[in-house]
């Protein structure tokens, strides 16, 4: 199946990056949300990683032009008609996707693949309150989308192999990784770095060692990491991990219950580099 | 083994203990985790190389003394 023109629900900052990346691999997409800022937004997103290339003369100002021409936008669904292929990217709310999910199934040709870029819900869940589970997916891309290589692909219960594989073909044809993967809590990527940050905070707690020396420690070529866990909670945000713990603990039960921190930062407010304050302290921006 | 040394060992071991769990509920295989984590967290040293690298029976051996001093997660 080859994509001629994608739909993207949701423009916020990962809907930004998904239009870049799409139309980067010279396919149109078209932005649907529901207010006129958030689609400006997330044109604006696509539009700064161009113009950074533009001015690192990676790109010339034509070539600029022709790749946001590709972008549209819409606050109905009418032009999801057309595509073949949709992505949602909207807030990580299970009621909210399922009614989106719904909205796609009434919307888009009987040929369309729905995947949702959720980075924690269940597919099955999501595909619900739809009688085309068969073309429902995960399919979740990392931040930075322009950066990180990997998608992972999720099957739900329902998921035909099918509609599986046309997301992996979309992925390569974005020029990322794509691994396959069960619709198990926090796939492989979010539970893992969960299981990672959940230890790193249990030496911090045992008195190893302060959370900026455990950081330090993590970067240094014996261990490799890109940034440390602490710093990479900040950044992620306090609130998107403590959502994605708590479903981990759910779903494991003690050994990967919500760390204590976790619990009191969300619950102070200190939900990381954006709220100026997080596991560090950060200067008001 | 300074405190420096043992914070890595743990946090790299609990991803090891949670990733062969992860792997034997066959989410997904083993080589296919380690490049998850290779491409979507930068991880030099994903669960399964990292095993490899300590040793396979030297890693059995370290979860079964972690999972006595640390807890339950690397059980």
């Amino acid at each position: 199946m080859e994509v001629k023109r994608i739909g993207i629900v949701g423009a916020g900052v990962m809907g930004g990056e998904i239009a870049f990346v799409a139309t980067q691999a010279g396919i149109p997409v078209v932005m649907k949300d529901v207010e006129n800022r958030f689609l400006e937004a997330g044109v604006e997103k696509a539009r700064q990683i161009y113009a950074f290339k533009v001015k690192r003369r990676r790109m010339t100002q034509e070539e600029f032009d022709e790749k946001i021409k590709l972008i549209s936008t819409t606050l109905e669904y009418a032009p999801f008609a057309e595509v073949d292929f949709v992505i949602e990217a909207v807030p990580e709310n299970l009621e909210l996707k399922q009614r989106v999910f719904a909205e796609l199934e009434a919307a888009c040709g009987p040929g369309t693949v729905l995947a949702s870029n959720t980075s924690a819900l269940s597919i099955t869940a999501i595909a619900a309150k739809t009688g085309c589970a068969d073309r429902v997916a995960g399919m979740h891309f990392f931040n930075p989308v322009s950066m990180m290589r990997l998608v992972e692909v999720i099957s739900g219960e329902g998921t035909s192999e099918s509609t599986a594989a046309a997301v992996c073909a979309l992925a390569e044809a974005l020029g990322k990784a794509p691994i396959r993967c069960k619709d198990s809590a926090g796939f492989i990527v979010n539970r893992l770095l969960c299981a990672a940050m959940m230890e790193a905070i249990r030496c911090e707690a045992d008195g190893l060692l302060t959370r900026a020396e455990i950081d330090n420690a993590l970067v240094k070529p014996d261990a490799g990491l890109p940034i440390g866990l602490f710093k990479m909670a900040d950044q992620l945000g306090i609130d998107l991990l403590y959502k994605v713990m708590k479903i981990l603990e759910g779903a494991f039960g003690e050994r990967l219950a919500v760390p204590g921190a976790i619990e009191k930062l969300y619950e102070e407010g200190a939900l990381g580099v954006k709220a100026g304050r997080g596991f560090y302290e950060y200067g008001q921006s | 083994m300074d405190n420096r040394e043992l914070a890595v060992s743990r946090i790299l071991t609990a991803v090891v203990s949670e990733a062969r769990k992860m792997a034997a509920e066959g989410v997904a295989a083993p080589e296919d985790i380690d490049q998850a984590m290779t491409n979507g967290a930068l991880f030099k040293k994903p669960p399964f190389a990292y095993t490899l690298e300590v040793g396979a029976e030297a890693m059995d051996a370290r979860l079964k003394e972690y999972a006595a001093k640390y807890g339950k997660q690397f059980e």
